[in-house]
């Protein structure tokens, strides 16, 4: 069977980058004794998908992976010792069943969620204000480099939904496979206007959810539609 | 949540910021309220360099069995956090508890090989440690030194408090208790190394005298005071079975340059190859039983979750249960869907089953190291394996599918003439040669013999018989590597025979640093002033500002390189013993240079002296 895996990230562990997050849960995962399935051949892998990459210095509230299983029953069983091999920070949320014909976690990714927060008092003052100037206007472009040319792209179509709360910022946006929109190309956009730029370390993301589309081309949770197994109360 | 000691400003800054966060798992959070000695383990060099060796693991996993220590990480920041560091006076910190180095009781540096000795001095710098050890207080750790290259400490002597000279697992536990004893009495510093001058094993620099003779070798090393020992006596574990191993190694988060588990095997080696440091310095052999090595391999697999094992010792197939260890690992890992990466074997019928059963053969190589091109050059140092030994090594692999081959030489080993040199690529063409021989063209699939060969300049070791060898000139190098190159272009399978070779001018550094003396410590210094760091780092090595700090120092490279040492020159090392005596030594010397054979110690024992420790498993 597939197992779809929920889990969290917080805190100093935001620093370790997303082939080094694979590694560790390659790891973990053999260390819990979960049954899963590894490829043929002289150096067997476990056949283990993820989502979406997070950046190095982003935390989540909910990440996902994907795990093909040699056993079908008693995987909740996996769930207590999988949350042992976590490091400080890290917490497996919940074991979903995916049917065998379920496309992958990263090939369902469609849609993430975002709040930030910011050290920067300007941006704090201005925000409600950009988040309004965004929402009324028609357009508003963003440009890229890349090896072929700035690409331009208008970051209304990639935002669906955007709303400023305390001083926070909190948005959802594109991110498949072709048109994952950055957190940092939004802020851009946001604040271009009010001459206010940042470095990455001006605020702080933390990525709330990560959707895939159902039938009726809503955006959903990861986890949304399938059988949860077990998950954190 | 834990605190980091660097700001999310310079972690979002930085490469690899996972290097500086610590939290692994298997790391050891304890209070530091509730412990009596806090003790920093430092590798000076990259973490993902320093996180792959074993011996850090094993005194972590000792220091952090007791319940009054707490032993921490630290490793050497990149360039461009040292900058960084170096400019906001941001002092260096341990990975567990983030707090500052100086805070610590201890700071124990590993010395694994002697391109890191300016990275020491970037560690105490960085930590706001005075890097002379007599300008030390106790607002400063102890900082005491470990590993191969403290067998000759002397070009490092004055940036240490102490030295443990040998296995770590020994005599650890006492140094703490006199620690802990002293500084409740409020003990000076003085008075704590003078003390701990008696434990075993254990070398404190600062109580020795140096007279030095006009042509600027040693007249005498010798205490200052009289109940500190002449001699310090190195120390082993007496039962590899009945010490410390980490079943829970700390796991990094970046990928480590050896990213497997690694169980080692065996202490010393039966070999005697002449130019072979390691060889006499981890005398007597002593070998962990099977059933101890099954057990520490499950728990291992267990706790990790690694994907890979491999095994560590010397040489590995001179472990007397290999064929039952390999089996057992073969089965237990196919199993648990673990890859075995196989350490150099000799190539043999079993070796080859072996490597058939775990690795591709299309993939995978052949290894030998021949070490010299001729069998008289061989003699000379003692290497064992003879031409018909590689050939019919070759010739059964390549009957199995096996078409690349692995040749390592050193040039520059006494007696060498050209012949020698010459000899590298008649070599590698006998072993073309043999290929071509034994499958006909319809078996070879396409597929073309690919032999590496590959030189390093030989560079003499303390306590091994070459230690009173000259050393080339790096011209002398240049030439010999160039002639190894045309020697292998006069051969006839010269298309299947890829040549490399390495840098002289880190080998001369090397040279200076293994067999230096304290008037080289002035040397480093300025060298680190000038900006040296990171030597062993082709990419940071900076061979012009070492070379302009041996001018400015007035020290003469060559005196410790190239100079002929006479059978009875005082060494700097002299005052270690390693168990192995100087009297041996000299004899393999003479030995080496009338190139007779001596045997291995499993065939008979040659009275090195390493006996004395009794419990050596070939010893008489």
């Amino acid at each position: 069977m597939k197992l779809r895996i929920r889990f969290s990230k917080f805190g100093p562990i935001k620093y370790v980058g997303h082939l080094d997050m694979m590694r560790f849960f390659q790891k973990a995962i053999k260390a819990s004794g979960i049954p899963v399935k590894y490829t043929e051949g002289f150096s067997p892998h476990q056949v283990l998908s993820f989502a979406a990459p997070l950046g190095v210095g982003t935390e989540s509230e909910s990440e996902y992976c994907d795990l093909e299983l040699t056993e079908s029953t008693g995987i909740e069983t996996y769930f207590e010792p999988l949350n042992r091999e976590m490091c400080d920070g890290l917490t497996i949320l919940g074991f979903y069943e995916l049917p065998e014909k379920a496309k992958n976690a990263m090939a369902s990714v469609q849609g993430a969620s975002y709040r930030i927060l910011f050290n920067d008092e300007k941006a704090i003052s201005l925000l409600t204000d950009s988040v309004n100037t965004f929402k009324s206007s028609d357009s508003v472009l963003s440009y890229k480099e890349t090896k072929t040319g700035t690409k331009e792209r208008n970051l209304k179509e990639a935002v669906y939904d955007i709303y400023a709360q305390d001083g926070e910022l909190y948005f959802t946006c594109d991110a498949s496979s072709g048109g994952n929109l950055k957190p940092a190309a939004l802020l851009e956009g946001l604040f271009k206007p009010y001459g206010l730029s940042f470095q990455p370390w001006d605020y702080h993301i933390i990525r709330t959810e990560v959707f895939a589309r159902n039938e009726k081309e809503e955006l959903v949770p990861l986890y949304d539609g399938f059988k949860e197994l077990v998950s954190r109360s | 949540m834990r605190k980091l000691a660097l700001s999310d400003e310079i972690l979002m800054q930085i490469e690899k910021s996972a290097r500086y966060i610590g939290g692994e798992k298997n790391s050891v959070m304890k209070d530091k309220n509730l412990i009596d000695v806090r003790f920093v383990m430092c590798f000076p060099d990259l973490y993902e360099i320093g996180m792959s060796h074993l011996g850090i693991q094993i005194l972590y996993d000792m220091f952090n069995s007791f319940e009054d220590t707490w032993c921490e990480r630290v490793y050497s920041p990149g360039m461009d956090l040292h900058n960084i560091m170096k400019e906001q006076h941001i002092p260096l910190f341990a990975l567990e508890s983030q707090d500052p180095i100086r805070d610590f009781d201890f700071l124990g540096i590993t010395l694994q090989y002697e391109m890191c000795y300016t990275n020491i001095l970037q560690i105490l710098d960085l930590s706001n440690i005075p890097i002379h050890a007599n300008k030390r207080t106790w607002d400063d750790p102890i900082v005491i030194g470990g590993g191969p290259c403290a067998y000759n400490p002397e070009p490092i002597a004055e940036f240490f408090d102490l030295f443990y000279i040998g296995e770590g697992e020994t005599q650890y536990r006492a140094l703490l208790d006199l620690y802990k004893k002293d500084r409740a009495n409020n003990t000076s510093r003085e008075e704590f190394l003078l003390h701990a001058s008696s434990i075993p094993g254990i070398y404190v620099p600062s109580l020795y005298e140096v007279t030095y003779k006009e042509d600027g070798t040693i007249e005498s090393f010798s205490p200052k005071f009289e109940n500190v020992p002449a001699t310090v006596r190195k120390e082993i574990v007496p039962d590899l079975n009945d010490t410390y191993y980490p079943l829970k190694p700390v796991m990094p988060f970046i990928k480590a340059t050896q990213d497997r588990l690694v169980l080692e095997i065996m202490r010393g080696c039966i070999r005697g190859c002449r130019f072979c440091q390691a060889g006499q310095l981890y005398r007597p052999i002593r070998e962990r039983s099977l059933e101890t090595l099954k057990k520490y391999a499950r728990d291992l697999i267990r706790n990790t979750g690694h994907e890979e094992i491999c095994l560590s010792s010397l040489s590995s197939s001179d472990y007397t249960e290999l064929q039952e260890l390999l089996l057992f690992l073969i089965d237990e890992c196919d199993a648990k869907k673990i890859n075995i990466s196989l350490p150099s074997l000799r190539i043999d019928q079993f070796s080859l089953d072996v490597m058939n059963k775990v690795q591709d053969v299309k993939k995978s190589s052949l290894t030998f190291a021949p070490e010299a091109g001729t069998q008289r050059l061989r003699n000379v140092i003692n290497k064992g394996l003879t031409e018909e030994d590689i050939l019919n090594g070759a010739h059964l692999a390549f009957e199995g599918g096996w078409n690349k081959v692995k040749l390592y030489f050193m040039l520059g080993l006494p007696t060498e003439t050209i012949d020698d040199i010459k000899g590298i690529g008649k070599l590698c063409n006998e072993i073309a040669k043999e290929y071509f021989e034994t499958v006909p063209k319809e078996k070879r699939n396409g597929q073309k013999i690919q032999i590496t060969a590959s030189t390093s300049f030989f560079i003499p070791k303390p306590f091994t018989a070459l230690q009173w060898a000259p050393m080339n000139t790096e011209e002398e190098f240049r030439e010999k590597a160039y002639q190894t190159r045309l020697g292998i272009m006069e051969q006839l399978n010269q298309r299947s025979i890829k040549y490399n070779w390495h840098d002289t001018d880190v080998s001369v550094l090397e040279g200076i640093f293994a067999r230096g003396d304290r008037k080289i410590a002035a040397v480093i210094e300025d060298a680190y002033k000038k900006g040296c760091i990171f030597d062993a780092w082709n990419e940071t090595f900076q061979y012009d500002l070492w070379k302009q700090a041996f001018e400015d120092c007035n020290i003469s490279m060559a005196f410790y390189t190239t100079r002929h040492r006479a059978d009875d020159e005082v060494f700097p090392w002299d005052f270690i013993d390693i168990g192995v005596s100087k009297k041996f030594l000299l004899r393999e010397w003479h030995n080496a240079l009338a190139e007779k054979v001596s045997a291995n110690c499993r065939k008979q024992c040659q009275g090195c002296g390493a006996a004395g420790y009794g419990v050596g498993l070939y010893c008489p």
